[in-house]
């Protein structure tokens, strides 16, 4: 809790203790094939990936539980976590790709949500699926769906076709069959795709993480374009990348851009800005920190409809919930600190470990 | 060439009140630019001339104003005295910016020999044979696939007095702070010239965005704050404007609002890093007033015409952002409605002392002709 607020974190990032950790929960032939580790290494943050620096030997940063309940529950006043855990990027083989995803929910489940280290109930978790195979990818919503703290999907923000796109609907279908949220993180490992900007490539860490969040913009418009939340009503979209920061001057101009552009897209039936209350949602991040006085929203009451706290712990701009909180309003506060998560994720009511409910 | 009659301008002049930085010369037919390409371009089959760009993510509507259609018929924005009547008189631009569209190819060997013909053919016309009343200025267009030869055409234009800027094409394989582009930055900074990148479409991977290709002109056309975010980062962070302390970069088309969260993020990592490598030497925002401007159509038009204004106030627009119409374009803006958007302290500023001093422009204007006169 922060002061009367109920403290959801949206994004946390569980790992294994070593890359191959993972292999334990795969099945054969891929259990045996190679494939990328769990960090991606062409933009490597100055300071340190992680909070403390890189890592070095001993096991990955974010492996152990206890880690998080200290850091996070004990000394950060979160209540409830929700795990996302990165798979290995986007990779050609849409199997192995499959199967790591399996197995990174298997682990999940087993070592993290089931385990010893959940006595407490504070953990929740996401089904992680690849979209290289919707249809697979539907499958395995449908098996891990009824695991009462699985309580969304997540895929990555890099794709090889933006996700309003009709190959991608059995996937969102059987989101919505479940009532579960679709979660869009940058994933780590290492992908087969396309450059990180429309223009190519860029050289260091800033110049991408400055950046890349913003890309959920391409998803956004596809999703309008293609009239996907027309068709799946209950549909609700988190970029957990954040990039809430951009909101409000990349939505004006797809509003001006729809209106005389619409005879193209029958199908999509509101401003892009009209979507937004019902199914598109945003991690806050670190970066994103802004004074009061610069603040322009998208519609009034933006950042209390549309924002969730995540802490994107243990990276090195793990984010803590007193920080956000000292810029938010009175009228913001519980809200994206908690009440939100707790109404997209449909968390239970009684806050572990506390009396209060929400 | 055909010689087209323009009314003679009187030696009376008026003092500027707007300038037009993004106006687009179209030959009448793309077979005019043939006459100025040298082999073994010129023998180029007929369709390599047919499309005044790619049809790849086409505006639905079509891309042109209907209503600028010229006095014999002739396409938007190829008539002179269409063009004189409906932006000098009918909008009242005292200078006009002249971006000639130049599509894009895959191959930059034939881009690079169809920005030289472009940049002959605007020498030629817009420019001299058109431009009595000398009212319009125009870009060097070049291929930044090919940087050596882009090097080579600023060389060639740089002297003209009518060419006032370089223009590249925001599409690239790189993002522009790239060093692979030194050559360009260098030729343009050392001759004083502004560098203005401007959407071209083409074919192929420039076209792909980071998450696939988009379905339609909507999804493209409206991002392109996104490309103009990732070369600005670029120009700042790998040290483009520490490398060419004169170098000045025009953003076109792209909306400008986009700046102040982005500055947020840059300013935020950089204290981050306290002058840590790889930080720039200075605070990214402060790189901004010195190094870059923007064009203001399409203006951004939300709900709440406040917050534009309060994000113009944010990131001193008064210092870099021209008015621009965009003309013949669908989407243009006329002056008379876009400059309402800016705050009356910005509008002098907005409308043509930023474009005035960016350009060299005198601080006068030719009439037209005695009813083109303005106190």
């Amino acid at each position: 809790m922060i002061g009367n607020a109920v403290v959801v974190d949206a994004a946390a990032h569980p790992t294994v203790h070593h890359s191959d950790e993972l292999r334990e929960f795969m099945r054969p032939p891929w259990q045996a094939l190679p494939f990328p580790g769990p960090e991606e290494y062409s933009y490597t943050w100055p300071g340190g990936e992680y909070l403390g620096g890189n890592t070095s030997g001993a096991d990955l940063p974010g492996s152990d539980p206890d880690a998080f309940l200290r850091d996070l529950v004990h000394e950060a006043g979160v209540d409830a976590i929700v795990l996302l855990p990165l798979t290995r990027g986007l990779l050609p083989d849409a199997d192995l790709d499959a199967e790591i995803c399996a197995a990174t929910n298997r682990w999940l489940v087993q070592r993290w949500l089931d385990g010893p280290a959940n006595a407490a109930g504070h953990f929740f978790g996401s089904i992680r699926v690849s979209l290289a195979d919707p249809m697979r990818a539907a499958r395995e919503i449908h098996e891990w769906a009824g695991h009462p703290r699985m309580v969304q999907v997540a895929v990555r923000l890099q794709a090889l076709a933006p996700y309003g796109q009709r190959q991608y609907l059995p996937v969102w279908q059987a989101a919505v069959d479940h009532d579960l949220p679709i979660a869009v993180h940058t994933d780590g490992g290492s992908s087969i795709g396309f450059a990180p900007t429309p223009v190519g490539q860029v050289t260091n860490a800033l110049q991408f993480w400055s950046l890349y969040p913003w890309n959920f913009a391409y998803h956004l418009a596809s999703f309008v374009a293609e009239g996907v939340f027309d068709r799946l009503p209950t549909l609700r979209v988190i970029f957990a990348d954040g990039g809430f920061d951009a909101l409000a001057p990349l939505v004006w101009r797809l509003d001006k851009d729809w209106r005389p552009n619409r005879v193209a897209m029958p199908w999509s039936k509101q401003l892009p800005s009209r979507y937004l209350r019902d199914h598109v949602r945003f991690c806050a991040h670190a970066q994103e920190l802004a004074a009061d006085a610069d603040r322009v929203e998208v519609h009034p009451g933006a950042t209390r409809d549309l924002l969730l706290y995540a802490s994107n712990y243990p990276k090195w701009d793990t984010l803590r919930p007193a920080d956000l909180a000292a810029g938010l309003t009175a009228d913001e506060v519980d809200w994206v600190l908690g009440g939100n998560a707790v109404s997209l994720l449909d968390l239970p009511t009684q806050v572990p470990g506390r009396e209060e409910t929400v | 060439m055909t010689a087209t009659q323009t009314l003679e301008p009187t030696s009376h002049t008026s003092p500027v009140r707007l300038v037009d930085a993004d106006v687009h010369p179209l030959p009448q037919a793309q077979q005019e630019m043939r006459e100025y390409l040298e082999e073994p371009w010129r023998s180029m089959p007929a369709q390599t001339f047919s499309d005044l760009a790619s049809v790849l993510y086409y505006p639905p509507g079509g891309g042109l104003r209907s209503d600028a259609v010229g006095t014999q018929g002739q396409r938007p924005g190829s008539d002179p005295r269409m063009t004189e009547q409906q932006l000098l008189r009918g909008a009242g631009v005292d200078y006009a910016i002249l971006i000639a569209q130049v599509r894009a190819y895959s191959n930059p060997d034939l881009e690079s020999a169809l920005c030289t013909a472009a940049n002959a053919w605007l020498a030629d016309t817009w420019l001299t044979a058109y431009n009595r009343h000398d009212r319009y200025r125009g870009s060097i267009c070049v291929c930044s696939g090919r940087p050596d030869l882009a090097a080579q055409e600023i060389e060639r234009w740089a002297g003209h007095p009518g060419f006032v800027q370089v223009r590249v094409n925001a599409y690239a394989a790189a993002p522009y702070g790239n060093v692979r582009y030194d050559p360009i930055h260098e030729a343009a900074s050392r001759h004083g010239l502004p560098v203005a990148m401007h959407f071209s479409k083409g074919d192929g991977l420039s076209l792909a965005t980071p998450v696939g290709f988009g379905t339609t002109f909507f999804e493209q056309h409206s991002l392109y704050a996104l490309t103009y975010a990732s070369h600005l980062v670029s120009l700042v962070l790998e040290g483009a404007f520490d490398r060419f302390p004169g170098l000045r970069f025009v953003f076109v088309e792209g909306g400008f609002s986009w700046l102040l969260p982005l500055l947020r993020r840059l300013d935020g990592q950089w204290e981050a890093l306290g002058g840590r490598p790889p930080a720039t030497p200075r605070r990214p925002s402060e790189y901004i007033r010195d190094h870059v401007r923007f064009t203001s159509q399409p203006i951004e038009e939300p709900d709440e015409r406040r917050d534009l204004m309060r994000v113009m106030e944010a990131v001193e627009a008064q210092h870099i952002l021209m008015f621009s119409s965009d003309y013949p374009h669908w989407d243009h803006d006329d002056p008379r409605v876009a400059l309402t958007r800016v705050p009356r302290t910005m509008r002098e500023a907005v409308s043509w002392q930023t474009a005035l001093d960016l350009y060299g422009l005198p601080a006068h204007r030719r009439d037209l002709d005695a009813s083109d006169h303005r106190d």
